[in-house]
């Protein structure tokens, strides 16, 4: 009854903070639909730019020859107004008027390629504003300017009798990835990228709103030791070792939450994010340029069993920042010494492990290093996640058991100075203390 | 019957010592009060007896139960209240006194009766039911004070009860402590930088300098002795002594 009493205290007073409610609450909830709908906007407006606006060019064709012409010719079949300049012009005239890009072929271009050396074309492209929608509407000249290109190219081939389609790719390529066990008819460019994406940044964001929480967490305990209000706790018929477990238990409801909210604002931000992005991919492909990654997130190799590994792994993460949360909490002297401090504790070792376990192998760097690595509880968490995704299942329990028993350590010294009078005598601190004047 | 028996309590912190052979005994139904200047070591005295910090030496019996090995049945005798205590924002007075009576171990009946009486001697009305966050520094201090008396401890331990209070409040305050101690024949430790509320309040007083007692007797008996008008007088004198 006591315990519940004292779980309802920790709930009200976290869940009414409007720090905690905005921060991990409310702010995923928003943040993420309203960033994935501006973008999903974006992409829209930008598709809807490229898809409507007639491009003009300016051509100025000083070689007046046959492979000139036929460019030339090729350019205004793909609904391109082509206004040809005579003599020398100012460009900046030019672009003011409205003109997309400016296209000069020198004297000696059909020369050129007549005697087979490689002609030269001059483009000067306009861009007023670096905004996606310039970006779209370069990716669109560029690609026009390629397709006619080609059609050069497979015209001289034509002329000479040569298969050019053979001569340019002679060999086809058909991408196949080995990962974690499991062959994938996908380039491993696109594996990598999956899985950093989705199996490393899910979890670093997850951490981050956890983080956050950790904040929150030592916060809690800051605001009683400054308000004294844990004197008198500490003084009621209760164990000291209740109060600690029902501070982790609030926390750990909270992070809940903010992870909840978290996951479902970050669900809408990818559907409203990526549900354009086919528009704007098409477009670009149509054009022949810009190419656009689409997340294909049904790549990874995850079952159920893996993603249950996966779901632990990142609750046992949570909980070890949250006891590192609850560590700082005990430390500190007040509730600006435990924000202070807590940022230091969770972040300045999360950062490195996720980076060091992403990008290499740990084990193959000089010895203290490693060593450094290993005592890091993060690069047990990061690494685990790294053996789920390739199916290592066993050797990602293990590595979450270590974290697991880093969190357990952090939990007994927090409950062994919980338990003394250095809960309320310590007072660990960034700030340097003021001089008695 | 002996509520409070301190016997030669030694506490440091580093190096110095802030409580030195502390020796003092609190009567059933007495008031005790400890006055001196800052870092005399009342707080700390306090904290020990309430159990928060441990001596390094000595120890002192709350009904002859030790602060240092009998700290559960301690806790059951006591009631803290710590100087300049905030309070939980979010939560409304109401909720806070039925909080501390369930971790006190009341239910049903005497939980009710124990919500009801710290309603009662806090005087908040209807303001009872509004998040603690919002009262004044004065209507904080009377919802503590009321939790620390609701639950009829035999024992109060109250480090500064009017610190920053105004006069009305204050005065609130004092007549409350006093009003229980009789009542319920409890006893009452309590400190304050105030040595005229001490002696209105207080049947014995301890005057305290650097962690020891330089003078410890009644009131009046102590003015008589030192031929002082108060308590004030009577510390200036004795620190020049």
């Amino acid at each position: 009854m006591s315990l519940r009493a004292l779980i309802y205290k920790e709930l009200k007073e976290l869940l009414m903070e409007k720090t905690i409610l905005i921060g991990v609450v409310l702010m995923p909830l928003l943040l993420f639909p309203t960033i994935g709908g501006i973008f999903s906007f974006t992409m829209m407006e930008a598709a809807r730019v490229g898809e409507v606006e007639t491009i003009t060019l300016a051509v100025n064709d000083l070689d007046r020859g046959e492979y000139s012409s036929f460019l030339i010719d090729k350019i205004r079949e793909n609904n391109v107004q082509v206004i040809l300049i005579r003599g020398s012009s100012n460009l900046n005239e030019l672009f003011d008027k409205g003109i997309a890009a400016f296209i000069e072929f020198p004297r000696e271009f059909t020369e050129n390629i007549l005697a087979g050396k490689k002609a030269k074309i001059y483009v000067f492209y306009n861009v007023k504003t670096a905004k996606i929608t310039s970006l779209i509407s370069i990716s669109k000249i560029s690609g026009i300017l390629s397709r006619a290109y080609q059609s050069l190219s497979e015209k001289l081939a034509e002329e000479k009798g040569i298969d050019l389609d053979f001569l340019s790719k002679p060999i086809e390529e058909e991408s196949n990835t080995l990962y974690g066990g499991v062959v994938l008819n996908y380039p491993p460019t696109i594996i990598v990228n999956t899985i950093l994406s989705s199996v490393y940044g899910l979890p670093l964001v997850a951490l981050i709103v956890v983080g956050l929480t950790a904040t929150i967490s030592a916060t809690s305990i800051g605001l009683e030791k400054e308000a004294k209000t844990l004197e008198i706790l500490l003084t009621l018929p209760i164990s000291r070792l209740k109060i600690l477990f029902t501070k982790m238990l609030a926390s750990t409801i909270i992070a809940l939450i903010g992870m909840f909210s978290f996951g479902v604002g970050f669900g809408v931000y990818l559907i409203l994010a990526f549900s354009r992005m086919g528009s704007l991919q098409e477009l670009s492909s149509r054009s022949g340029g810009l190419e656009v990654f689409s997340p294909t997130v049904s790549l990874l190799p995850l079952n159920s069993t893996a993603v249950i590994i996966l779901m632990l792994t990142i609750f046992i993460a949570m909980l070890l920042t949250m006891s590192i949360g609850i560590l700082v909490g005990v430390l500190a002297e007040d509730v600006r010494g435990s924000q202070q401090l807590v940022g230091a504790a969770t972040f300045l070792p999360m950062f490195p492990a996720f980076f060091l376990t992403a990008f290499i192998n740990i084990e193959e760097l000089a010895f203290p290093v490693s060593l450094l690595m290993m005592l890091n509880p993060y690069t047990h968490f990061f690494k685990a996640i790294d053996y789920v995704s390739t199916g290592r299942y066993l050797e990602a329990v293990s590595a979450t058991m270590v974290t697991g028993l880093f969190t357990l350590v952090f939990l007994i010294i927090s409950a062994w100075l919980f338990s003394g009078e250095r809960l309320i005598t310590l007072k660990v601190s960034l700030r340097k203390k003021k001089e008695i004047t | 019957m002996i509520a409070v028996n301190t016997i030669d309590l030694w506490k440091k912190f580093g190096k110095r010592y802030v409580v030195k052979r502390l020796r003092f005994k609190v009567e059933e139904g007495e008031i005790y009060g400890l006055v001196g200047p800052n870092g005399a070591g009342k707080t700390t005295t306090l904290r020990i007896l309430a159990t928060i910090l441990k001596p390094d030496k000595g120890d002192a019996y709350i009904f002859e139960k030790s602060i240092v090995k009998d700290t559960k049945i301690v806790r059951k005798i006591i009631s803290y209240l710590p100087e300049d205590v905030g309070v939980y924002k979010h939560l409304t007075g109401r909720e806070f006194l039925k909080i501390n009576g369930l971790i006190q171990g009341l239910r049903d009946r005497d939980l009710k009766e124990a919500i009801e009486y710290g309603v009662e001697i806090s005087g908040l009305g209807e303001f009872i039911d509004a998040p603690m966050g919002s009262y004044s520094k004065g209507m904080r201090r009377r919802i503590m004070v009321a939790r620390a008396l609701m639950s009829k401890s035999r024992v109060l331990i109250l480090d500064e009860p009017t610190s920053g209070l105004d006069v009305e409040h204050a005065v609130y305050v004092r007549r409350l402590i006093k009003d229980y101690v009789k009542q319920m024949n409890a006893s009452c430790i309590m400190s304050s930088h105030n040595m005229l509320e001490v002696e209105y309040m207080c049947d014995r007083v301890a005057l305290m300098k650097d962690g020891a007692i330089i003078v410890e007797g009644d009131p009046k008996q102590i003015k008589g002795e030192y031929d002082a008008e108060n308590l004030e007088e009577v510390f200036i004198k004795v620190v020049r002594k």
